[in-house]
């Protein structure tokens, strides 16, 4: 029995942060680890995967480098997964749980007739996993006794596999076959540029809420701060619906879901749904002018004052 | 055209479940439909509107559970909706998003549906995983976590943007096709205590689950999130940067 592992490529930079943390999660199934990569990155990523991470366990990567599966269209994607795991002795198959993993995972588990477990924050063994529900107020122990174990996992919870080598793994490349033809056209992307660290794998995120008043504050209080600490920008779901930041940066139960190192909350009253978002983080830091917040429960250290004031005095005192 | 919206009766999205000794607790607790699916219903309405009214677009909406599921698709009924049907499914039974996704692939391939909009997640279970797996049943395209619908009527075509990880990207497809809804793809309006009365004696279509299926996960127990320990309150900045430099 072998583990699939799905890794993905985002344009131009490689492999994503939260394909290393799949992988880390592959290596607590105890079984040999089989991963896959898709589109025309994917030659270029295998060779970087084998030079520079350790991987122990990894014995193969699959390569298909066809450019129509460059954006993961799922009804692409999909019955190339089922085919490979249904002839192969895959017992397990594990991806993030990002858009691309929530929309590729239940359909290749539905034309499996299986049911996945998704979200995954901790495996406790190869058949049990934990996973957060209802927006992580409880967590549910589930066991999984399918002849195959389809898991999606919280990147956030797994730390990344570190720089080595995996040289002993061996490239192999595969066609792509379409087989059935669904009608699903690409039409563009807007991806937002930034010179900030991704907020899913930062180890330092500094997160705004409605509090910041507009983009020019936000941004002018937000960055600077971020930028000392060479940390990522998140926001609250009030901040991006009033348009101070890109929705991409949204932190909650609907948006990332993020567990830095150093989580500062500048002005967020800390509603059920962010919680959901930043609640494994180690430290907590608040800051706001309500001292009944409820992000005060949540946090590890806090300030009560005027993040107007704390803000930039935080910024020029922080080393 | 013929839409499906499924609609998930939950916990209200104001309240926690408790959790007690590995176990889950739900009684007592205020009902209401899942709020991804609330939008979905909106956006179909809005689509229907679009294409000219009941006559040319109809929306029928669906809820699998037990009885109390009345109260869900009444409410459906009473935003705008035209049909609803309710799967039977005794209190206490469990339906797995594979085994939702299998009776609602059977209903919909019986009634001729062109198009399900339903919500990307439900905000019990956090699970994400029916309409994927809807549409894979299907094979008919998806697109998942919508913020924005668009009807095409030169090429009879969805157009839909999604938020993903790193910005946002679009696809389109042509009928049949299964839409999940984000929570800024519309705000569903207040329904009304005149509007709910109105539709009280509209019928609600019940129906004996086609297929039964056994649990394929076992979920062994529930616990709580560990305690966070108590904030430390710092009352200057320096005292502030002070501990998060002895923490980091």
């Amino acid at each position: 029995a072998s583990t699939l592992t799905f890794l993905e490529t985002s344009q131009g930079k490689g492999l994503t942060p939260s394909s290393l943390s799949v992988l880390s999660a592959a290596k607590q199934l105890k079984n040999p680890i089989v991963a896959i990569l898709l589109g025309p990155d994917a030659k270029e990523s295998s060779s970087t995967l084998l030079e520079k991470f350790e991987c122990l366990g990894l014995e193969k990567v699959i390569v298909v480098g066809d450019k129509r599966l460059e954006h993961y269209l799922p009804e692409l994607v999909s019955p190339l997964l089922k085919d490979l795991l249904s002839k192969g002795d895959y017992s397990h198959f594990v991806m993030a749980s990002n858009y691309v993993g929530k929309s590729i995972l239940p359909r290749v588990a539905a034309l499996l007739d299986n049911q996945p477990v998704c979200d995954v924050v901790a495996i406790k063994d190869p058949k049990t996993f934990v996973r957060p529900i209802y927006a992580g107020n409880a967590l549910s122990v589930v066991k999984c006794s399918q002849d195959k174990t389809l898991i999606s996992i919280r990147a956030s919870a797994f730390e990344p596999v570190t720089a080595g080598s995996s040289k002993t793994a061996k490239i192999e490349e595969l066609n792509y076959e379409r087989t059935e033809e669904v009608d699903i056209r690409w039409e563009g992307c807007k991806m937002v540029d930034s010179d900030m660290p991704d907020l899913t794998s930062a180890k330092i995120v500094v997160a705004g809420g409605r509090a910041l008043k507009d983009k020019e504050t936000f941004d002018s209080l937000l960055v600077p701060l971020a930028k000392k600490l060479h940390g990522a920008i998140g926001a609250t779901r009030a901040a991006v619906d009033n348009g101070f930041c890109n929705n991409s940066l949204q932190v909650g139960q609907t948006g990332k879901i993020v567990a830095p190192d150093l989580y500062i909350a500048a002005g967020i009253s800390g509603a059920v749904q962010h919680l959901a978002g930043m609640k494994d983080s180690k430290i907590v830091v608040a800051i706001n002018n309500d001292p009944d917040a409820p992000i005060f429960k949540n946090a590890d250290l806090g300030i009560e004052g005027d993040v107007f004031e704390i803000l930039p005095e935080l910024t020029k005192k922080l080393p | 055209m013929k839409i499906l919206v499924p609609v998930k009766r939950v916990v209200d999205a104001a309240l926690r479940p408790i959790v007690s000794q590995g176990a889950l607790s739900t009684s007592g607790l205020k009902f209401s439909s899942n709020p991804f699916d609330e939008i979905a219903l909106e956006e179909a309405l809005t689509l229907q509107r679009t294409l000219g009214g009941p006559a040319k677009a109809e929306v029928h909406c669906i809820s699998l559970g037990p009885d109390a599921c009345t109260d869900v698709l009444r409410n459906c009924l009473a935003r705008g909706a035209q049909h609803a049907t309710h799967v039977k499914v005794p209190e206490g039974n469990t339906l797995e998003p594979l085994a939702v996704a299998k009776i609602l692939h059977g209903f919909v391939k019986d009634r001729g549906f062109d198009l399900v909009l339903l919500g990307k997640q439900a905000i019990d279970d956090d699970a994400a995983c029916t309409g994927p797996m809807l549409a894979g049943l299907l094979q008919w395209p998806q697109a998942t976590a919508a913020s924005r619908v668009q009807w095409s009527p030169e090429t009879s075509r969805l157009s839909i943007t999604s938020e993903t990880d790193s910005g946002e990207q679009t696809v389109s497809a042509p009928l049949p096709l299964v839409v999940t809804a984000d929570l800024r793809l519309n705000k569903p309006k207040y329904v009304g205590l005149a509007k709910l009365m109105k539709v009280k004696r509209v019928p609600i279509e019940k129906v004996d689950p086609e297929t039964t299926m056994s649990q394929r996960l076992e979920q062994v127990s529930v616990g709580e999130p560990p305690a966070k320990k108590p904030v430390t309150m710092v009352s200057s900045v320096d005292e502030l940067v002070s501990k998060i430099r002895d923490l980091v």
